[in-house]
C-alpha cells in the first residue's frame, strides 16, 4: 500500500492549446484597444487577462491537496485486463470537479465533493506473464473553462500484479503413463465419477455445487458435500510430459490449463517442474502457488520468493 | 553558467499524462452557445450592413437545426462554398476587410461558419474564443455604461458555456451561472488593477483594420441662417465640463468659443482660412498660454466630434490640448476617433489680446450690399454716434426697443436680400440670424467684427457638480473691436435674455409647453427651474444617472496617459517617468504576490485549546529536567516515563495526566459548564505544579 498526495511541489501547470488560442485572441484584443485607442476595449481586455489568471489558480487549487492511496490489487491471466485499486480522497473543503486519473492508457474522471472519497480500480491490459507493475499515475485537470492544464508528478504505486500465464489447452491430457508420476496418474476426469464420501463445513474454495444447500435452510450453516474419487482422485501435471516440441511459453500455458482445469474438478494435483515440484494438495493456496510459479517461471528474481 | 539553469527550465519538462479522451459537448449546453451566438447575430443587425447579418442568420439556422435534430455537421464541400460566399459578401459589401465594420462583420461571420463548423470539442473552445473577441470589439461602437453591461453579462455567458464544455460531467445551469459568477468576480479587482495601472501606450499594428470615417456630430463650418436652429432639438451631448473647486462661472459668462466666422457670404458667415501654424506670432501667443493663468479652471469630457476645433470658454487662456489661433479659438491638429479630454483654463479678461495682430480690412469686408432702408437705419445710427463704441451701443438698443422675436422656428427669409427681410419684416430669428444680421450692420458701420460660434449654457448635473452641454446649446453671437480690444456682443441676449439667464434647457421646456411667447412662460419657467414633488425627484434620479455616465466617461471610457498620470500623482507617485513608475507598480505588485505564496507556504501554527495550551504547558516544565515528549507519547506513557524520572512527584502527574485524559477525551455526556469549571481547576493545578530538584 502506497500513498501519494498532491503538495505544491508535486504540480505541474501550462496552457492547453486552447490557452494558447486565448492568449493569441487577447494579444489580437490588445492591438485593437491599443490602436484605437478605446479604453473599454482595454477593461474588457483586462477582464479577459485577470478571468485567464483565476482560471489559472482555480485549476492549480483544483488538483492540490488530493490524496491517492493504491491497494493490492488482485491476480489475473495473461490476455485480462490487470486492475489496482485506487482510493482518490479529497480533504479539503472544497469541491473538485472533473479531475482525470491518468494512468498509461487509463483514464478515469472523478469529481469529488468535499471530504468524499472515491475508489478508482485502474485497468490496464496485459501482455505478459509475471509481475506487473503498475504505470505511473498521473492527476490533472483543465477546469474550468479548459485554458490551463494541471498535472502531477508521476506516483509510482508500490503495487504489483501477477500475471499468471494464459490458459491454453494446445494438447489433450496425455494417457500413455510415459511421464513419471504416481501410480494414479490419469486426469480422465468425468463429474459423474466421484462418489459421496460425507459431509463438512465450507471452506472457501469448496465449488460451488457441492454445498448442500437444504442444510443451509435448516442450520443457517454451509455444509459441503465431500466426494472421493477413488480411481482418479490425482493427477501429475509435469513439465516433462509435455513434447519437447513446445516452446516455453505454450508449456506454462498448457499447465496453467490443467492447473486451473484440475482445481475446478476438485482433484488433487501436483506440479512438476524441471528444478522443484510441488507435492499434491488442492485449495486455493496451492492452486495459486501453482499459478505463481507458472507465473514467475525463468524470472530469477522472484522464483526464489515463490517456492 | 546562466545557460544551465534556463535549459533545465526549457528542456527538461516534467513528463505529461497521456491527454483524456475529449466528450462530447452536451446538447443544453450547445442551445445555450447558440442562443448567445443568435443575440450576437442580431445584435450585428444595428452595426452593419443587414446584409451580413441576414447571411449569418442563415448560417446560424442550419446550425441551430443540426442541433435539434442532432444531425451530422455539414460536408467539408458545402462548408467550403459558405465560406468562398462570405468572403466574397464582405469583399462585395465593402470592398475588403479594412475597416472597422469590415473587421467585426468578417468575425461576426467567422463565428457562425466555425460554429457550423464544429463537431470536435476544441472547435466549441474555439467558438467561444471567438465569441469574447466580438463582444470586446463591439465597444468600439459603444462604449456607453449600458452597453459594458450588455457585454459583461455576455461575457458571463460566455464564460459559462467554457464551464460546461470544460467539464465532462453535466453540471446543472444554476451551479454554472454561480461557478461563473464567482470566477468573474474574482477576475474584476484584479481586472480593475490592471486597467488604472497597465501602462498606456499609443501605436498602430498594421494587420489591424483601420479607422472608419463616422458620422459624427459637430457644428457647421458656415453660419446660414435657420440652418443651426434646426439643432435646437438636438439633444445630443456635446461635452461634458468640470469646473475645479467648483468655481462655476455666471452663466452669462459660459461663451464656449468654438470657431469663428470672419467671412461673410449674403448672409452667411464662413469660417476663414486656416491659418499656418508654424508662424511666429502664433509661437508666441502659444507659448504665453499657460493652464496656470485665468479665473476658471475646467476639464472637458468631449463626445466623439468630426469637428477642427476644440471648445474653450472665453476667453482662453491655457490649453493642454489644441493650439491657439489668432481669434482665440482652439484648433486640433488631427480629429481624432471618439470621445477625448482635454484641460483648458479661462478668464473674464483677454490675457492673450497684446499678442494677437489682425487684418482690419478684411474685418470690414462684405459681399452683400446694404438695401436702401438699410443704408437709412445706418446713417441713421451713424449720425448719432460719435465712435464705434457709441455706434454699437446704438445698433444693440435698435434691437432692444423693436419688437424682436426669439424663435426655435423662424421663417424663411427672401432669397435676395434676406438681412433687410429679417430686420424690417419677419423680425423673427434664432441666435444665428441675430448674430449675423449684427455682425454685418457692425461691418457697415465701419466696426470690424466677425461671428462666433460655439456653445452657451450648459445644463448643471447633481448641483452643478458638472455642466453638460448639448448641441442644442450650440449659440452664435458677434464680437466687435471696440476701444482696441474685443468686445463680445450677444443680439440674442437683447431679444431673449433668458436664453442667456437660463439655457436652452428652459427655453425648450417652455417651448414644448406651448408657453414660449406667452405671459405664463415666467411661471412655466420658475416650475421647471425648481421643481417639486414627483417631478424634482425624478430629476434627482436622472441627475443620478447621468452622473454615473459622466463617472464612467471620465474613468473608463476617456481613461488615457494623462489621467493615468493625474490618478499616480493623486496617489503620491511624482515622477516624470510615468511608464517606469508603472513598470515599478506592476513589478511591486507582483513581488507581493510571491510574498503571499510563500507566506502561504509557512505551515500555520495550530490553535490549541484552554486545555491543551495547559497540558502543552505542564508537559515543557519536564523539558528542563532533560525530559521531552515524544510526538507518538500517549499522556499516560508520558506520565509513567515523567513518573520513572520523579518518582516522588508521581501521583501528581498521574492525576494531572488522568485529568487531562478525562476532560480531553470525555464521553459526550456532562454539561458545558461543569467542563468549564473542570477545565479551569486543571489549568491551576498545572500552573501550580513545580518539579522539585532532589
Amino acid at each position: 500500500m502506497s500513498e501519494f498526495s498532491v503538495g505544491r511541489r508535486e504540480l505541474y501547470i501550462l496552457p492547453t492549446r486552447v490557452g494558447w488560442y486565448y492568449a493569441l485572441i487577447l494579444l489580437a484584443l490588445f492591438g485593437i484597444a491599443v490602436k484605437f485607442d478605446n479604453q473599454a476595449a482595454f477593461m474588457m481586455l483586462f477582464i479577459l487577462v485577470a478571468l485567464g489568471m483565476v482560471a489559472m489558480v482555480y485549476t492549480h487549487n483544483n488538483v492540490i491537496g488530493l490524496r491517492l492511496e493504491s491497494h493490492p490489487s488482485k491476480s489475473v491471466f495473461l490476455g485480462s485486463q490487470a486492475k489496482f485499486p485506487l482510493t482518490i480522497s479529497n480533504n479539503s473543503d472544497k469541491l473538485r470537479h472533473a479531475v482525470w486519473l491518468i494512468s498509461g492508457g487509463f483514464h478515469q474522471l472523478t469529481t469529488l465533493a468535499s471530504g468524499a472519497q472515491q475508489t478508482v480500480e485502474l485497468q490496464l491490459p496485459t501482455v505478459q506473464r509475471g509481475y506487473l507493475v503498475c504505470d505511473p499515475i498521473n492527476l490533472s485537470s483543465q477546469f474550468p473553462i479548459g485554458v490551463f492544464f494541471c498535472w502531477t508528478k508521476r506516483f509510482n504505486s508500490s503495487e504489483r500484479c501477477l500475471v499468471y500465464p494464459q490458459p491454453l489447452d494446445l494438447i489433450p491430457f496425455p494417457k500413455d503413463g510415459s511421464h513419471q508420476g504416481k501410480e494414479h496418474a490419469s486426469a480422465n476426469v468425468k463429474l459423474g465419477a466421484e462418489d459421496y464420501a460425507g459431509m463438512k463445513a465450507y471452506q472457501a474454495g469448496d465449488r460451488l455445487r457441492d454445498i448442500h444447500w437444504p442444510s443451509l435452510a435448516k442450520t443457517n450453516k454451509l455444509v459441503s458435500i465431500q466426494y472421493e474419487n477413488h480411481s482418479n482422485s490425482s493427477v501429475n501435471l509435469s513439465w516433462f510430459s509435455l513434447p519437447a516440441s513446445m516452446g516455453i511459453e505454450d508449456r506454462l500455458s498448457q499447465l496453467c490449463f490443467w492447473v486451473v482445469d484440475a482445481e475446478q474438478h476438485g482433484l488433487r494435483y501436483q506440479l512438476e517442474m524441471p528444478n522443484h515440484t510441488i507435492e499434491f494438495d488442492k485449495g486455493l493456496t496451492h492452486y495459486h502457488k501453482c499459478l505463481q510459479v507458472l507465473a514467475l517461471w525463468g524470472d530469477d528474481e522472484h522464483q526464489g520468493q515463490s517456492s | 553558467m546562466i545557460a544551465n539553469p534556463i535549459k533545465r527550465v526549457l528542456a527538461k519538462l516534467p513528463p505529461m499524462p497521456t491527454s483524456p479522451p475529449t466528450h462530447e459537448p452536451h446538447r443544453a449546453t450547445l442551445l445555450q452557445l447558440a442562443t448567445l451566438i443568435f443575440v450576437a447575430v442580431v445584435l450585428h443587425f444595428k452595426i452593419a450592413d443587414a446584409r451580413i447579418a441576414t447571411y449569418a442568420l442563415v448560417i446560424f439556422a442550419i446550425k441551430a437545426i443540426i442541433i435539434i435534430r442532432t444531425l451530422a455537421p455539414p460536408p467539408k464541400f458545402i462548408m467550403m462554398i459558405l465560406t468562398i460566399a462570405s468572403l466574397a459578401l464582405v469583399l462585395f459589401i465593402y470592398g475588403g476587410w479594412n475597416g472597422q465594420i469590415a473587421g467585426i462583420s468578417f468575425i461576426v461571420l467567422l463565428v457562425a461558419l466555425k460554429f457550423l463548423e464544429s463537431h470536435a470539442l476544441r472547435d466549441y473552445f474555439v467558438v467561444c474564443l471567438l465569441l469574447y473577441f466580438l463582444a470586446a470589439s463591439s465597444f468600439l461602437f459603444d462604449s456607453s455604461i449600458a452597453s459594458i453591461s450588455i457585454i459583461v453579462v455576455y461575457a458571463l455567458g460566455i464564460t459559462g458555456i467554457l464551464f460546461q464544455i470544460s467539464n465532462p460531467t453535466p453540471m446543472p445551469f444554476k451551479q454554472t451561472l454561480k461557478s461563473s459568477l464567482g470566477i468573474v468576480a474574482k477576475a474584476l479587482p484584479l481586472a480593475v488593477l490592471l486597467f488604472f495601472f497597465f501602462p498606456r501606450i499609443s501605436g498602430d499594428f498594421g494587420f489591424l483594420p483601420s479607422q472608419d470615417q463616422r458620422d459624427t456630430e459637430g457644428l457647421s463650418d458656415a453660419l446660414v441662417a435657420g440652418e443651426m436652429a434646426a439643432g435646437a432639438f438636438n439633444n445630443e451631448l456635446a461635452f461634458r465640463v468640470e469646473f475645479k473647486d467648483g468655481v462655476v462661472p455666471p452663466n452669462s459668462q459660459l461663451y464656449w468659443r468654438a470657431k469663428t466666422m470672419p467671412t461673410e457670404r449674403n448672409f452667411v458667415w464662413e469660417v476663414g482660412q486656416p491659418e499656418a501654424t508654424n508662424n511666429s506670432e502664433l509661437s508666441a501667443l502659444n507659448a504665453a498660454t499657460s493652464l496656470a493663468n485665468g479665473d476658471w479652471f475646467y476639464s472637458v469630457l468631449h463626445e466623439n466630434s468630426s469637428d477642427d476645433f476644440l471648445p474653450y470658454l472665453d476667453y482662453v487662456a491655457g490649453v493642454n490640448r489644441g493650439y491657439v489661433l489668432r481669434d482665440y479659438s482652439v484648433t486640433r491638429r488631427r480629429t481624432g476617433t471618439g470621445s477625448f479630454s482635454y484641460k483648458g483654463s479661462s478668464s473674464a479678461d483677454q490675457l492673450l489680446v497684446s499678442k494677437i495682430s489682425h487684418n482690419t480690412e478684411s474685418l470690414l469686408s462684405t459681399e452683400s450690399k446694404p438695401t436702401a432702408r438699410l443704408q437709412a437705419l445706418l446713417s441713421s445710427i451713424r449720425s448719432k454716434s460719435n465712435n464705434d463704441a457709441e455706434s454699437i451701443n446704438r445698433l444693440y438698443q435698435y434691437f432692444l426697443d423693436r419688437p424682436y422675436k426669439y424663435s426655435l422656428a423662424p421663417p424663411g427669409l427672401d432669397e435676395f436680400t434676406p438681412l433687410d427681410d429679417f430686420i424690417f419684416n419677419t423680425r423673427t430669428g434664432y441666435c444665428e440670424h441675430y448674430a449675423s444680421a449684427f455682425t454685418t450692420l457692425a461691418r457697415w458701420l465701419g466696426v470690424p467684427a466677425r461671428v462666433v460660434v460655439g456653445y452657451q449654457g450648459g445644463t448643471q448635473v447633481n448641483g452643478g457638480q458638472y455642466l453638460e452641454v448639448r448641441y442644442s446649446d450650440a449659440h452664435a453671437w458677434s464680437e466687435v473691436w471696440v476701444n482696441d480690444q474685443w468686445q463680445r456682443v450677444d443680439a440674442t441676449a437683447a431679444v431673449r435674455p433668458d436664453r442667456i439667464e437660463f439655457g436652452m434647457d428652459a427655453l425648450r421646456e417652455l417651448w414644448d409647453l406651448g408657453q414660449f411667447d406667452n405671459g405664463n412662460s415666467s411661471n412655466a419657467l420658475a416650475n421647471f427651474l425648481n421643481p417639486t414633488g414627483t417631478a424634482r425627484l425624478f430629476r434627482d434620479l436622472r441627475d443620478t444617472w447621468k452622473n454615473v455616465g459622466y463617472q464612467w466617461n471620465k474613468w473608463v471610457v476617456n481613461y488615457d496617459i494623462a489621467t493615468q498620470r493625474e490618478l499616480l500623482e493623486t496617489l503620491g507617485f511624482k515622477h516624470k517617468n510615468g511608464i517606469l513608475t508603472l513598470v515599478l507598480i506592476m513589478m511591486l505588485g507582483a513581488f507581493a504576490m510571491l510574498l503571499l505564496y510563500f507566506w502561504q507556504l509557512i505551515p500555520k501554527q495550530i490553535k490549541r485549546s484552554k486545555l491543551q495550551a495547559a497540558y502543552l504547558h505542564f508537559v515543557t516544565k519536564f523539558k528542563r529536567h532533560g525530559l521531552e515528549k515524544n510526538i507518538s507519547d500517549t499522556p499516560a506513557e508520558f506520565a509513567s516515563k515523567a513518573s520513572a524520572l520523579f518518582p516522588q512527584l508521581e501521583q501528581t502527574i498521574t492525576q494531572i495526566s488522568n485529568q487531562f485524559q478525562a476532560l480531553r477525551y470525555r464521553d459526550t455526556e456532562g454539561r458545558e459548564e461543569d467542563n468549564a469549571a473542570k477545565i479551569d481547576a486543571f489549568v491551576r493545578q498545572v500552573k501550580q505544579f513545580k518539579i522539585s530538584v532532589k
